[in-house]
């Protein structure tokens, strides 16, 4: 006890209890960035509580967590863990619900910030949650939603590398000095300069018009940094940064998608943060992507997730069994005890039982394999009787998704058991947005796609469109949080709740070439080999 | 073409530890871009290309073939590595060919896993494939399938994986479709050429500030199998007018052992070395290499004559790696590390589990330790990392304890001496394994074990500490192990102790 002196005081965390599964070191760096964290977390949520109480807030304080559910306070700090990556899950709670709204049922949600893009798939309406992620190079076993994060974004700095190449980021300006075009000491140019320069982003009504920006800067720190060195016109500069960021954007999303097995020409694209809407047009075009859906309040759109979230606990057990021998009660015994567990929490959360839906799932693998693989199981499975054959299809069809292949001969074992248990919250559905004033088009002369071609765009502010409207692109849409890029080609539509619905016209024209593609899913090939139109190819191929 | 790869592979000597490649060639062969997966594969494709490109003319390439070969006399590494191409036609032209490596659990021969560090002959060392077509025109050769998969212990996984670099091979030829479709082939070739030629721009002014100078190193490492003296590399680094060479004369001769460093995984160890100084961020392709020049001395250990065995090159490999840093250190020491561990300690563990009900299971497991980064300038060496070609991680103890009787008695970072210096080097690991039964059948290679081969100090820091390996009898009893260690068995209470090299200061 002699070594504990001095952490009167201090909290304990236990391994088994922050992480109950098999593998030590993450199990213990799991638990030791939890320690580390938690105390800090738990401080500054009690101090914020304490606040509001005296400012005499009456209302529910809940807290965001990193796996999308909301949890009261005392849920909340008994695992702070649950709360580390919690700033990525507001935007993608936000896109889950305008997919709904929409009518669609997957996408690919792109938050594209000053410093970082975040990137997140959604399947069936959802976005999955992960176990497990790497957090500056420690694992770290906590239920996180499935977000992707790289760096790229308005702050990334442009700069000509030792073989004069242009190249942008990682470096990033934040918002202190920032890009240069906000005249607070920047110098170096950034993504955001490369708009201003085109023409993309309005001098006269940045942020509403709350911020002057300086396009005078935003040409001269290009001019030095790229197009001197590079020997080529400001207006060449600032595409090229742009073309280059986008390509990152472009790549991200496509292995996002290549991981996770999906075919993008079926997902839509939401482009939020301030700057996603920029590049958003871009991106699902050169991505051949089905749709492009803009928030209605894209720089906000992360907190309005927050107010769309549900209460949410989860837990889950170590369950080493074979699935072809374990006794099926052990299982339905398994999840009733996760399910009273959970249902406890959510009557504590004062969430009456008409509130509360269940999801259960088993950590499954093959026998001597030693990646798990988590699996959604419908409860008509492990109710009065466990339907082994049922689950064993399951997990095989998960595993063809996942990894291209599935060996249905090979045993299935489970790893553990586990339950989301969802405590619905009454909120007010937004009203519908109405136009502020009749549509007047301004022009301003801009540069897409060609440096060496200003066109003149149509300049609509976003307040000024209502529901049902449709226009034509090219189009410049500013409004105070961010500014929607339209291009040539595309056809805009407002949709009830203020979103905009951004497809082609003609969808991705027919190339002709003489490449020819071949089938590869495993040696029982065609017997002759199969010429096709290019363009087939290119679309079954999509995202990878 | 890397992700798809790994989502589709079989075996977690791919999906795990990453021990394949993927890369984009040009008609003349030149590497174009390499996903960064592991060093050790940089240099195999072109050089492979060339072999390839001499048996199986580029003309005689058509949309549909994938060309398989894994001989280590034709420009591949060693055996278990299988190398493909498949070629991109566009109008009937050859544009580009894409090109994966992966490593394969078996592809037969005396011991399970292939490799074998007392092989004499490449012939020792599993199923030789030459350049041929896997498959012509989209048509698989199944002949060549059968034979192939009659003679490896597990058809199920190399077919697997092979079908996963098939898949991958295919990925990259729509790929490159696609940019062909929206720059056309005169587009895409001009785009192709920039691309080298930013690399080489690159090189050529990074290297600028160091014109004139060079530098001389040598080093020793552990044979152990061939005979007990150690093995000698050395090098003359010169740097001119935008280019580096590297004179390897004075190397030692070729050994009756599996350890000689295929040509291939030579150049891909000295490249690596010139990109881990000079341009680490930087993708790695043919422009960049153009600098580069190599002079590699006929029958020696890094440019064996066929029939020597290669199976452990990655031993040899490292130590390629390290020499060339340790000349490159005195060039530019404000870029470089001090020695770092090479050592490379593996455990392979075999026998029957016969905890569980019913007849005894046999299993096999294994384990790779990382040690001891040198130091920088000012800079600490990094602890415990697998330094240089491999970049491996430790097997978690609870899945080791799962998978046999083999309990992991402790595993340490190693304090104490050795590494001293301004900034001092990364700490060694150190593993205790422990038999849970009788009977089990243990191998494993390390080498920097003794003063003249541990990792060697920079500008006055110490050198580091050697690696060891020793068995511990139930009885507290200590018998050391030579570096090489094949074949011995341990009883119920015995355990093995691994320890990998401390990083020099």
């Amino acid at each position: 006890m002699r070594s504990l002196r001095g952490f009167r005081g201090c909290r304990s965390f236990c391994r088994i209890q922050t992480d109950p599964r098999p593998e030590e070191w993450r199990r213990a760096s799991t638990t030791a960035t939890v320690a580390y964290v938690g105390p800090i977390l738990n401080r500054y949520v009690t101090g914020l509580q304490t606040a509001l109480k005296g400012m005499g807030f009456r209302g529910r304080f809940l807290l965001m967590r990193s796996d999308g559910g909301v949890a009261m306070v005392e849920a909340a700090t008994q695992n702070p863990g649950h709360m580390l990556t919690s700033g990525l899950a507001g935007g993608v709670i936000a896109a889950e619900a305008l997919l709904r709204q929409s009518g669609h049922k997957a996408a690919v949600a792109l938050d594209v910030g000053g410093t970082s893009a975040d990137l997140a798939a959604i399947q069936s309406g959802r976005t999955g949650v992960r176990r497990e992620r790497v957090m500056d190079g420690q694992p770290i076993r906590l239920p996180t939603i499935d977000v992707e994060t790289i760096s790229n974004g308005g702050g990334s700095v442009a700069w000509v590398d030792a073989g004069h190449a242009l190249r942008v980021g990682p470096e990033s300006a934040g918002s202190v000095p920032g890009p240069a075009c906000y005249a607070l000491g920047g110098t170096r140019p950034t993504v955001t300069d490369a708009a201003v320069v085109l023409g993309w982003l309005q001098p006269e009504d940045y942020l509403g018009g709350e911020m002057t920006i300086d396009p005078g800067l935003a040409h001269k720190a290009l001019s030095e940094a790229v197009a001197l060195p590079l020997g080529i016109s400001v207006d060449e500069a600032a595409l090229g940064v742009i073309r280059i960021a986008n390509a990152a954007l472009v790549q991200a999303v496509r292995k996002l998608a290549v991981e996770r097995g999906l075919d993008l020409r079926r997902h839509l694209l939401i482009p939020a943060g301030g700057a996603g809407p920029l590049y958003g047009a871009m991106i699902a075009r050169d991505l051949g992507m089905a749709g492009i859906l803009v928030p209605r309040y894209p720089g906000i759109f992360a907190a309005e997730g927050l107010l769309a979230a549900d209460l949410c606990h989860r837990d889950q057990m170590h369950f080493h069994q074979s699935l072809a021998v374990v006794p099926a009660a052990k299982v339905s015994q398994g999840f009733d005890r996760l399910r009273s567990r959970t249902a406890a929490l959510l009557r504590a959360d004062g969430v009456p039982a008409r509130g509360q839906t269940f999801r259960l799932q088993a950590e499954l693998r093959h026998v001597g394999q030693w990646h798990d693989l988590t699996v959604d199981i419908p409860p008509r499975l492990v109710r009065g009787g466990l339907d082994r054959s049922g689950l064993a299809a399951l997990f095989h069809r998960k595993h063809k998704t996942l990894y291209g292949h599935s060996d249905p001969a090979a045993p299935i074992e489970f790893r553990s058991l586990a339950i989301e248990a969802i405590g619905q919250l009454d909120r007010n559905a937004p009203g519908p947005t109405q136009a502020t004033a009749p549509a007047t088009a301004r022009h301003r002369a801009i540069i897409l796609s060609d440096p060496l071609l200003r066109e003149r765009v149509p300049v609509l502010d976003r307040a000024e469109l209502s529901p049902g409207d449709t226009r034509s692109g090219p189009l410049l849409l500013p409004q105070k949080d961010s500014t929607t890029v339209v291009f040539p080609g595309q056809h805009l539509r407002v949709l009830a709740d203020g979103a905009l619905w951004i497809t082609e016209v003609n969808p991705r024209p027919c190339r002709p070439s003489t490449a020819r593609s071949f089938s590869t899913k495993s040696h029982r090939l065609p017997r002759r080999c199969r010429p096709r139109c290019a363009v087939r190819h290119i679309r079954r191929s999509s995202g990878t | 073409m890397s992700t798809a790869l790994r989502r589709a592979a079989y075996s977690p000597i791919i999906w795990d530890m990453i021990d394949y490649a993927c890369g984009l060639l040009d008609a003349e062969g030149n590497l174009i871009a390499q996903a960064p997966t592991i060093p050790a594969q940089l240099g195999i494709m072109s050089t492979a290309f060339r072999h390839i490109a001499g048996v199986i003319p580029t003309l005689d390439w058509r949309a549909g073939d994938i060309i398989i070969c894994n001989d280590p006399y034709a420009g591949c590494s060693h055996t278990p590595d299988i190398v493909l191409f498949s070629p991109i036609l566009i109008e009937g032209k050859l544009i580009a060919v894409t090109s994966t490596v992966a490593h394969h659990v078996d592809i037969g021969g005396p011991v399970p896993g292939t490799e074998n560090a007392t092989a004499l002959e490449v012939y020792g060392e599993g199923l030789i494939i030459p350049p041929v077509k896997l498959y012509d025109r989209g048509r698989p050769d199944r002949n060549l399938l059968a034979l192939i998969a009659r003679n490896l212990r597990d058809p199920a996984a190399t077919t697997g994986d092979l079908n996963a670099q098939i898949a991958a091979c295919r990925t990259g030829e729509r790929r490159i479709a696609e940019l062909v479709g929206k720059y056309e082939t005169a587009g895409f070739l001009a785009r192709k050429a920039a691309v080298l030629d930013h690399s080489h721009t690159f090189i050529r002014a990074t290297l600028a500030p160091y014109r004139g100078k060079s530098a001389q190193a040598e080093i020793l490492i552990e044979d152990d199998a061939a005979t007990t003296a150690p093995m000698r590399l050395a090098v003359r680094v010169s740097i001119g007018d935008g280019s580096l060479a590297a004179d390897f004369t004075g190397t030692e001769g070729q050994r009756p052992n599996g350890l000689n460093c295929p040509v291939a995984s030579t150049i891909s160890m000295a490249h690596y070395a010139v990109q881990a100084v000079f341009a680490p961020d930087q993708l790695l392709n043919d422009g960049f290499n153009r600098a580069i020049t190599l002079t590699l001395p006929d029958d020696s250990l890094i440019n064996p004559r066929a029939p020597a065995a290669v199976s452990c090159r990655h031993l040899t490999e490292q130590a390629v790696a390290d020499v060339m840093l340790k000349a490159l250190a005195q060039i530019a020491p404000d870029l470089s590390t001090a020695g770092s561990q090479i050592s490379f300690p593996t455990l392979g563990v075999g026998g029957f589990d016969r905890r569980h009900a019913g007849q005894p299971r046999y299993f096999v497991t294994g384990d790779i330790l990382g040690g001891g980064m040198g130091a920088a300038r000012n800079r600490p060496g990094a602890s415990g990392v697998d330094c240089h070609g491999s970049n491996c991680a430790l097997i978690s103890a609870e899945i080791m304890e799962m998978t046999g009787p083999v309990r992991v008695a402790a595993t340490r970072l190693v304090p104490g001496s050795g590494g001293t210096g301004a900034a001092s080097g990364g700490l060694a690991i150190e593993r205790a394994y422990e038999a849970l039964d009788d009977d089990l059948t243990v191998s494993g290679y390390l080498q920097q074990i003794g003063p003249a081969t541990t990792p060697w100090g920079m500008e006055g820091g110490g050198s580091g500490a050697p690696a060891a390996v020793w068995i511990t009898r139930a009885d507290g009893r200590d018998e050391p192990l030579p570096s090489k260690y094949i074949g011995v068995k341990l009883n119920k209470g015995d355990q093995l102790c691994l320890r990998s090299a401390r990083g020099a200061g």
